[in-house]
């Protein structure tokens, strides 16, 4: 017996209704620092947000009122983790890849950082031969070059360790 | 602090000298734009960019910065050298209405280099023509209510230019602010959304062409409506100091030599004759103005709103 | 009639190779920037304005057609196949496109998009000249609280998209509407929610959020998870009959097209609504009223059908503000509005009467263009879908430079690229934990819209809520308002009684 129901990622299910929960109420928060005129849709927002969020929470207890509030907003079934799909690699390894995406760019700029990652993408990552993946992100810079600076005239951003590098 | 900056602008200055020593200019320059593509402030600018480049023998970029009300663009341009070339388009008194309301804008708009005035227009009361209990300013004095304004918001010229106006004339308004652009609110005019709004001169010229609007009042010493009485008929001589200036300005402590050559440049750029014309179809006066005397417009605009700092909220 | 007096001289300027070429040229830019996430019709106006300075206005206007007229069209390719709008209007798309992708129906889907865009493009303009002569009392009927009534008809849209999920789209959209706050307040003159960062002066921009919500989750799950876009890649054959399959459908459905050209064209006359909210409100509308109605979201046909055919007729109808009054009809248009003002056209009243043969010249450029658009997505579609068989090791890395570098180079602004990536971030977690991700586009658009003209509509009605059924158009409004909110909640209390059944306990 738990006071939860058991659903699929009930852990982060419940982290993220903390969250936007959080989120809310901090945003509630900082809405009454403003003129009464300015803050009346934020607050609309905000305290509807609060009451949703508790809807939410309540749906996932296992007591009368949670199974009742879930029948009538569609939370009976447990909330599905996206796409279906087994991952092969962790979501968290993912969700380092990404940010560190922008950190290279801001550092080495868009196509250093883009040849970079279709290398390892395919070399480490996926199967393919080193010079296969080499081949592609060879291919995939100077397509973004052509494109982005040659045909549409665009600047890209060259980072700010190679940016004054290649000014200079 | 500030001696420190003061000394930053001098070297910069000297820097700046000493490389236009040689033919200025010799690469290409920037021409900020603080706003989106498309707007009055936009076409301006990429209207006369090709005759500057003609004169100039250099290439002139018009780069769009929007952002925070015109902050971005100026915090950039302020950080650039005063070499010439970086330059950028104000709206006057527009950009200085933080300063006017005591805010820190985030750079010094008072301080600036003038290069040239390439565009000045008035501002025009109007009233929708269907509407029978407002023909005149007159009217709006006996309405004996107060009246609702569609506007922009309180960030907008045309804005401060209706606080000043009926707090002048002391008439109790309301603002329904939030309109997209002038043509949005003077179309909200036309619906009966509010009594009445104000715009520049030129453009109640390309609003008007039907006559969906009675023009009330102009307050400008350039008139397009010469029907329409002024400040001085309506007893507020004060009020045709009223108007938006398009005004260039470069970094502060940039050497005479480029200003003399970039203020030259504008202003032929702006007296060409294709670009008059198309300036009078279009709907934008654009007289111009040399270095020293856009200095000295600027400076009387802010003298001339900052007495009404108390009432700009 | 006078307006259909120059007619002959509107079409007359578009003979001519220079000008069909033009014409070609500029539908073929619109198609690729349609493509790229990030990039869209304004981006391409503003890139090609510097060209056209020295080019006839009617040459200018011809090119820009093109652009105009052909994004939306391609924006749908992005949509089906890797779930991400390639402009902001195909956003509605992803919901049974990218369903179809995954079966290895991509094909199918494209050909139906841009059969419905080709076509609702084409009863756009139709709408438009019918209307030519009422431009003005359209613009003028609608006012702040039919707006703010449109807007909240516009979040019913949540409603619909969030099936199952209700709760959860809920609050997805008050996030929407929270972070739609942020930033300069023009109503107010007020800057909220930026803690002193100049970046968040301007708001949370919809496009680079949109991407990060979209495109960039969408990589960081197919690359965790492995595989291909079609889920059965070896037996999946995409061909040229598959996309004729498509076609075929977008045919056979024609009321969906109506309808949606229908909504598409009405929407887009009302200034700053724009496509994205007609592609919804046209999706919402074939979700509640087709048979196939337990389908959507699960890889229906006719949801895809009907918001591309909207957000082409969008066109049509945002032509009649922006050139009736001057008052751009869409983001596209208010760039477009600058172009006619650097070629001497001042939109407004006198543009019918003084430069109607321009006018007839830029409907006849948007019909050939639309058309041509379609074509060439046609007969590209069959080999672009083979997209969705691709190893996500490869493609992963290939979405990912082109959906960050069109999120730069929108503003030239490397705070936009951490905000895509913040939302990447986000987008992932709400795809994982089972949040609508699709609310939050509807909510950032839709917010400014209904908080703006709610005060509006208090100032102009001196504080009472009557402002709100003072005119016909209001009162229809406040009609379908009631119907949109009494039909899906009818349904849903049948679908739970049905289902009622006891919970399992742990």
């Amino acid at each position: 017996m738990s006071f939860f129901l058991r659903s699929r990622n009930r852990t982060a299910s419940l982290i993220s209704i903390a969250v936007l929960g959080a989120f809310a109420v901090l945003y509630v928060h900082f809405s009454y620092d403003y003129e009464p005129k300015v803050r009346t849709f934020p607050l609309i927002v905000g305290f509807a947000m609060i009451v949703f969020v508790a809807l939410d929470f309540i749906s996932h207890t296992n007591t009368a009122l949670g199974r009742l509030v879930g029948t009538l907003v569609g939370m009976d079934k447990p909330p599905e983790g996206g796409e279906t799909g087994a991952p092969t690699a962790s979501p968290i390894g993912a969700l380092v890849w990404i940010p560190a995406y922008g950190v290279l760019v801001y550092l080495f700029g868009f196509l250093a950082t883009a040849g970079l990652y279709m290398f390892i993408s395919m070399a480490v990552f996926g199967k393919s031969a080193p010079l296969r993946a080499a081949l592609w992100s060879v291919l995939l810079v100077a397509v973004v070059y052509v494109f982005f600076e040659v045909a549409l005239g665009f600047r890209l951003f060259q980072g700010i360790v190679l940016g004054p590098l290649l000014a200079g | 602090m500030i001696k420190r900056v003061v000394l930053g602008v001098a070297a910069a200055a000297m820097i700046g000298f000493s490389g236009a020593a040689e033919a200025f200019p010799d690469k290409n320059i920037t021409f900020l734009i603080p706003y989106g593509p498309g707007g009055g402030f936009d076409t301006v600018v990429r209207k006369i960019v090709p005759k500057m480049e003609e004169i100039l023998g250099v290439e002139v970029v018009p780069t769009n910065m929007p952002g925070a009300n015109g902050r971005k663009a100026a915090t950039l341009l302020e950080r650039s050298k005063p070499d010439g070339y970086t330059i950028m388009i104000f709206n006057i008194p527009g950009h200085g209405l933080g300063l006017l309301r005591g805010e820190d804008i985030g750079y010094d708009i008072e301080n600036l280099t003038w290069l040239a005035q390439v565009g000045q227009d008035g501002y025009v009361v109007l009233g929708a023509a269907d509407n029978e209990n407002i023909k005149s300013v007159q009217d709006v004095l006996d309405l004996g209510r107060g009246i609702k304004i569609p506007d922009q918001g309180p960030s907008s010229t045309s804005h401060m230019a209706n606080q000043i106006t009926w707090t002048t004339f002391g008439v109790p308004y309301e603002f329904i602010t939030g309109y997209k652009s002038s043509q949005d609110y003077t179309t909200a005019v036309l619906r009966g959304d509010g009594d009445l709004t104000m715009v520049v001169s030129g453009s109640a010229k390309r609003y008007n062409a039907n006559n969906d609007f009675n023009v009330l009042a102009e307050f400008s010493d350039n008139k397009q409506f010469p029907d329409a009485p002024g400040g001085a008929e309506l007893g507020q001589p004060d009020l045709d100091n009223l108007g938006l200036r398009r005004a260039v300005a470069g970094p502060a402590g940039m050497p005479a030599d480029v200003v003399k050559i970039l203020s030259d440049a504008l202003v032929a750029a702006v007296n060409d004759p294709e670009v008059q014309a198309w300036a009078e179809e279009t709907g934008n006066p654009m007289p111009a103005l040399g270095a020293e005397q856009t200095a000295a417009a600027v400076k009387r605009s802010f003298e001339f709103h900052k007495r009404y700092a108390d009432i700009l909220d | 009639m006078e307006v259909f007096a120059t007619f002959a001289e509107g079409l007359y300027n578009l003979a001519g190779w220079w000008a069909l070429t033009l014409l070609a040229i500029g539908t073929l830019i619109g198609l690729v920037f349609g493509v790229v996430p990030g990039l869209g019709g304004s981006a391409a106006i503003a890139l090609l304005t510097p060209i056209t300075i020295s080019m006839q206005p009617f040459e200018a206007i011809i090119l820009m057609a093109g652009v105009m007229s052909s994004t939306a069209t391609s924006g749908a390719v992005t949509a089906i196949l890797i779930n991400t709008p390639g402009t902001a209007p195909n956003a509605a798309t992803v919901l049974d496109g990218y369903p179809l992708a995954k079966q290895g129906r991509a094909g199918y889907a494209i050909g139906a998009a841009a059969t419905a865009s080709g076509i609702g493009g084409l009863l756009g303009i139709g709408f438009l000249i019918c209307v030519i002569p009422i431009t003005r009392e359209i613009v003028l009927a609608f006012g702040p609280p039919e707006f703010f009534l449109m807007a909240a008809l516009g979040l019913c849209a949540v409603a619909v998209s969030t099936e199952g999920k209700f709760l959860r789209g809920l609050i997805v959209a008050c996030f929407g509407l929270a972070v739609a706050t942020v930033g300069f307040d023009d109503v107010s003159g007020e800057v909220r929610y930026t803690f002193d960062s100049m970046y968040l002066w301007d708001g949370i921009k919809l496009v680079p959020a949109m991407i990060g919500l979209f495109a960039v989750a969408e990589m960081i799950h197919l690359w965790s998870k492995g595989g291909s876009i079609s889920e059965d890649p070896s037996n999946t054959k995409i061909d040229f009959a598959q996309v004729l399959e498509g076609v075929r459908e977008a045919v056979r459905r024609w009321p969906v097209v109506l309808r949606g050209s229908a909504i598409g064209a009405g929407v887009g006359a009302l200034p700053g609504v724009g496509g994205t909210v007609a592609a919804f409100l046209a999706y919402t509308v074939a979700a509640q009223s087709d048979k196939n109605r337990a389908n959507f979201g699960k890889g229906e046909i006719a949801g895809v059908i009907a918001p591309e055919s909207a957000n082409n007729a969008k066109e049509g109808g945002s032509l009649i503000p922006t050139l009736a009054f001057g008052i751009p009809g869409s983001a596209e248009m208010a760039v477009f509005l600058g172009v006619l003002v650097l070629h001497g056209l001042s939109p407004g009243p006198t543009i019918m009467t003084q430069h109607m043969d321009v006018v007839w010249t830029l409907i006849f450029a948007t019909v050939i263009a639309g058309v041509l658009g379609m074509f060439v997505t046609l007969f590209a579609a069959s080999n672009i879908a083979k997209l969705t068989l691709i190893e996500s090791r490869t493609l992963a890395p290939i979405v990912l430079a082109f959906a960050l570098i069109g999120s730069y180079s929108l503003n030239n602004e490397i705070m936009d690229v951490a905000l895509t990536i913040a939302f990447g971030l986000i987008g992932f977690a709400f795809m994982r934990l089972g949040y609508p991700r699709l609310t939050f586009p509807i909510a950032l658009v839709l917010g400014p819209i209904m908080e703006t003209s709610f005060f509006q509509s208090m100032i102009i009605g001196d504080g009472s809520l009557a402002v709100f059924l003072h005119s016909w158009p209001s009162r229809i409004l406040v009609a379908l308002l009631v119907v949109a909110l009494i039909f899906p909640a009818g349904r849903v209390l049948l679908k739970s009684r049905r289902r009622r059944r006891p919970q399992p306990a742990e």
